[in-house]
């Protein structure tokens, strides 16, 4: 085989893997964001105290030469988990009452909630993870 | 924008280096298609002499490495190149003779090297492990240090070459040779970090959120500070708004960000929507400097006459939004809201003072209280108490005020208890009338408590009070349930005799089918809500809600599930022995409900012991034994019953076990306030001067229509002065004997002082006391109604995890 043909051969690989790498290595990002997730959330995903809001997920999309994690499931809970909520007062419907750990309530006074940066947190650790992933990918072309 | 679209993590992969690579297998295919060709001439000639010595040369090589090769040894021989170890030592100074003649002892020399693994030139010679290593390893820095060179060019030169000039095209023409010559490692090329760089990695939405959010806020501020800028100097807005449109060159727009806060929010350009839709500058300050009504108009005009959608909606949103920042600067102006650290903290000062100069009663309530309290025995017998008179001479000592000052206020504050009594509106009189017809005049507790009960129950049976959300829950659980049922498999295989929907040992769960576990979560779900809802109507109308809640799901759920079970094949007693396991399971039985009442009943009564423990201490000692023994018999009704029969010899109110309170109706009032409110987001104005801030609490209360308003504030100043500027303006804002306006603009200027950052005060609804205890007790005699505590204060939920 000659010099030529060995390099031309190296660059398909190198094709391969700019066409494959991302969606490999993206499952990195979104098992940090995941993780970085259940940490924030206890485990499941929803707020411990607004149930009702439903769970946070992620999703990964993946196309030929990208891949991407974005948040999924309840915006509601990522909203808060990546950006706080500042205090508020929840009213239940005329003639209705909230179902509080205090009993029935016509209005709650709900203090604000820190940033997390659920997202933006997990994202950073995974794209390093997904960083090193591909480096090691990359030193294997061609051996 | 997408909401979603802003926030997310992303790998890209572009591919600028296999393009290179290419380009590099096109040149050394060029180099080995077209080998050299040389003319011969004198030189050459003289060249070829020269190699002819050359290979007199090699062949003395090829002898002594024969030579050397026979003395290494077959094994090393095998592996080692011999050619290259008699050149190795060449280079150290022997010639070819020394190196035949010596054959023997060098040979051996160089089996004690290879068995000592040398490396370097010698050891790739010698075919050491480390000397190959070495050699593999210089093939490789051969790769890298071409390949870093490429690296060291920017991507776009390396896109964009078309050929091999220039400082790129040399590295690559430097990579085609050393690929023909077969002295690139693949392995090599990859283990080199400057191909990979060529594949970028972007990372997208991480930092860029709280970048845009502070962008956003400073948009909105910029605009204002303009807008407020040219009021004050008195210039006309509309050239200043046109003006800054030229100079910035641009109509800006902030887009909504995620979650519909500044989080992701950004700050667009609009220019491309005004310029379709054919407007200058001038025009469209023109058209904001007209108002609402004006851009109103314009967008139905161009709407009307086919303008291109997305334009028109940003324009109208730029113009809605330099509206907005116009009308915040005109407000801001017009209140001359210039307040200062010193101001606020003068305004501070002056509030608290006013609270203790102009409000006495605040100062000394209870002694206001107790002249209350006489000032209404005289009008009842013309008697005045000895406690009252006491109380108004405190009050004329600490404050300098007169007798009739200090009565004047006393009977504002009875006016205010009649008034806030009687604003408890119409479900409070039924509730009363109720009690009167129980019969006003009962002694005895017990009977209180039934004919009390029974007043309840028919307001209840009048009252919005209903648990609407947590019912839809229960019902959402009824529902889970028999869903959860249906999706049994193999229902005819049921053996109804064994069936047990909520198995409650290991051995029931072991191997339980996942249809079967469904149901029992769904059990399990349904009991929870049930119970919550129980808890719920225990807290809010105690024992009788309870009992009658807990009936309630009894009856429900013998009603309804019966005919289920028959339905998925069980006869009618397995269908009855189901249901009655159900019912029990959920806590429903009748004894279930009777011993949550009697731990109820006792442990009301256990604090309402420990609560006089020390008026018991100083009763007679017979009432204490007789108190204690029943204790100790654990019957703690009985000894709260001996306690009361001793207040009440006394002359004391005995003591009522929490029954009931009503808080529908002035809870409901409150809220229907709110909610005719929360839409119109009231502004209160802020001003140093009380005036404006009247008019705008007039206006404000017009607004609402609401006579007394019952409104708080919620701020996130210093908790101290929230509290006392909440209180003040509760009196105020609800007792029709004070001036409305005159106390609550203070307060409303002071708080807005404090919080001059955030001139915009929420008005939100408290709570407020509930006054029927003093109504209630004037009512019936005997009867105190404790009002829940928590119906005073709002719960505040720490956080969200």
């Amino acid at each position: 085989v000659s010099g030529a043909a060995d390099v031309r051969a190296f660059a398909a690989d190198v094709r391969r893997f700019a066409d494959a790498a991302p969606g490999e290595s993206i499952a990195a990002v979104d098992e940090a964001i995941t993780a970085q997730l259940r940490r924030d959330t206890g485990g499941d995903g929803s707020l411990s105290r607004g149930r009702k809001l439903g769970r946070a997920t992620t999703s990964v999309r993946r196309k030929r030469g990208e891949a991407e994690v974005v948040p999924s499931g309840s915006r509601n809970v990522w909203g808060i988990l990546q950006g706080g909520t500042s205090a508020h007062v929840v009213r239940a419907k005329r003639g209705g009452f909230l179902a509080t750990p205090y009993g029935p309530r016509r209005q709650v006074h709900v203090s604000g909630a820190p940033a997390r940066h659920t997202f933006t947190e997990g994202a950073a650790t995974g794209i390093a993870d997904a960083q090193r992933d591909m480096e090691r990918r990359w030193a294997q072309l061609g051996s | 924008v997408a909401r979603d679209a802003e926030l997310k993590a992303k790998i890209t992969a572009d591919d600028q280096a296999s393009k290179v690579f290419d380009k590099v297998a096109d040149k050394a295919d060029d180099l080995e298609s077209h080998p050299v060709e040389m003319e011969l001439d004198a030189e050459v000639s003289g060249v070829l002499s020269a190699l002819d010595q050359v290979a007199a040369e090699a062949k003395q090589t090829a002898e002594a490495a024969e030579a050397l090769g026979r003395a290494l040894g077959p094994e090393l021989a095998g592996k080692a190149d011999p050619g290259a170890i008699v050149g190795d030592l060449q280079r150290m100074g022997l010639t070819l003779d020394q190196i035949k003649g010596n054959a023997d002892e060098l040979g051996a020399k160089m089996r004690e090297l290879s068995e000592s693994d040398v490396g370097g030139k010698l050891g790739s010679s010698l075919g050491t492990t480390r000397g190959k290593m070495d050699e593999l390893r210089g093939s490789a820095d051969q790769s890298r240090s071409v390949l870093a060179n490429l690296a060291g060019n920017s991507v776009q030169d390396l896109g964009s070459l078309g050929g091999v000039a220039g400082g790129a095209g040399m590295a690559l023409g430097q990579l085609a040779e050393y690929a023909t010559e077969g002295n690139i490692s693949l392995r090599g090329l990859a283990g080199v970090a400057g191909p990979m760089a060529l594949v970028s990695v972007a990372i997208m939405g991480i930092q860029a959120g709280m970048e845009s959010m502070a962008k956003v806020k400073a948009f909105e501020k910029e605009q204002v500070k303009s807008w407020t800028e040219a009021i004050q100097e008195g210039e006309d807005a509309v050239t200043v708004l046109a003006d800054r449109l030229r100079e910035a060159g641009a109509v800006k727009l902030e887009q909504e960000g995620l979650f519909g806060n500044d989080w992701f929010g950004r700050i667009i350009d609009a220019n491309n929507a005004i310029d379709n839709l054919g407007l200058t500058y001038d025009e469209f300050a023109a058209i904001v400097g007209q108002g609402q009504g004006a851009i109103d108009s314009w967008a139905a005009e161009q709407a009307a006459a086919g303008a291109d959608a997305l334009s028109l909606q940003q324009a109208t949103e730029a113009m809605n939004q330099e509206l907005s920042a116009s009308k915040t600067a005109a407000h801001d102006a017009e209140q001359g809201l210039r307040l200062t650290e010193r101001s606020v903290r003068a305004a501070d000062q002056a509030m608290a003072e006013f609270v203790l100069a102009a409000d006495p009663v605040k100062l000394m309530p209870q002694d206001f209280d107790k002249v209350a309290e006489s000032l209404a025995r005289v009008h009842e017998n013309g008697v005045a108490t000895q406690e009252g008179t006491d109380a108004l001479n405190r009050i004329i000592a600490a404050t300098g005020m007169t007798a009739d000052e200090v009565f004047t206020a006393a009977q504002g504050l009875l006016d205010d208890t009649a008034d806030a009594a009687g604003e408890a509106a119409e479900a409070q009189q039924e509730m009363a009338d109720a009690v009167d017809e129980a019969g006003v005049a009962m002694l005895d507790a017990a009977a209180n408590s039934e004919a009390f009960s029974e007043a309840l129950k028919r307001v209840n049976a009048n009252s919005s009070l209903d648990f609407g959300q947590m019912a839809q829950d229960t019902v959402a659980s009824f529902d889970s349930v028999k869903e959860s049922l249906d999706g049994i498999e193999h229902k005819s295989k049921i053996d109804w005799s064994n069936f047990d929907i909520t198995p409650d040992e290991y051995s029931e769960l072991k191997g339980m089918p996942d249809t079967l576990a469904a149901v029992t979560d769904a059990v399990s779900g349904m009991r929870g809500s049930i119970q919550s809802e129980l808890q719920a109507a225990f807290d809010s109308g105690g024992i009788d809600a309870y009992t009658e809640k807990a009936t309630f799901f009894r009856d429900q759920v013998i009603d309804q599930f019966p005919a289920k079970f028959a339905a998925m094949g069980a006869s009618t007693e397995e269908a009855a022995a189901q249901t009655q396991a159900l019912v029990a399971d959920l806590g429903l039985l009748p004894e279930d409900v009777e011993i949550m009442i009697q731990l109820t009943r006792e442990e009301e009564a256990r604090n309402a012991l420990d609560a006089f423990s020390s008026v018991i201490a100083g009763m007679p000692t017979d009432v204490q034994v007789a108190i204690n023994t029943a204790i100790a018999e654990g019957d703690i009704e009985g000894a709260l019953a001996i306690l009361n029969d001793q207040l009440i010899h006394a002359g004391h109110d005995p003591i009522v076990l929490p029954i009931d309170a009503e808080p529908a109706p002035a809870e409901d009032a409150v809220a229907g306030f709110v909610d005719d409110t929360e839409g119109e987001n009231p502004v209160i104005p802020v001003d140093a001067n009380p005036r404006d801030a009247e008019r705008g609490v007039s206006g404000f209360v017009d607004d609402t229509e609401a006579e007394k308003p019952v409104v708080g504030i919620n701020s996130n100043v210093q908790e101290a002065v929230r509290e006392m500027l909440t209180i003040r303006l509760l009196a105020a804002l609800l007792s029709p004997t004070v001036n409305i306006f005159g106390d609550a603009s203070q307060a409303i200027a002071t708080l807005n002082a404090v919080q001059r950052l955030e001139p915009r005060v929420g008005v939100e609804a408290y709570l407020r006391d509930y006054p029927t205890n003093a109504e209630i007790a004037a009512r019936i005699g005997v009867i105190r109604v404790p009002v829940d505590a928590y119906l005073r204060s709002e719960p505040r939920i720490t956080g969200l995890r």
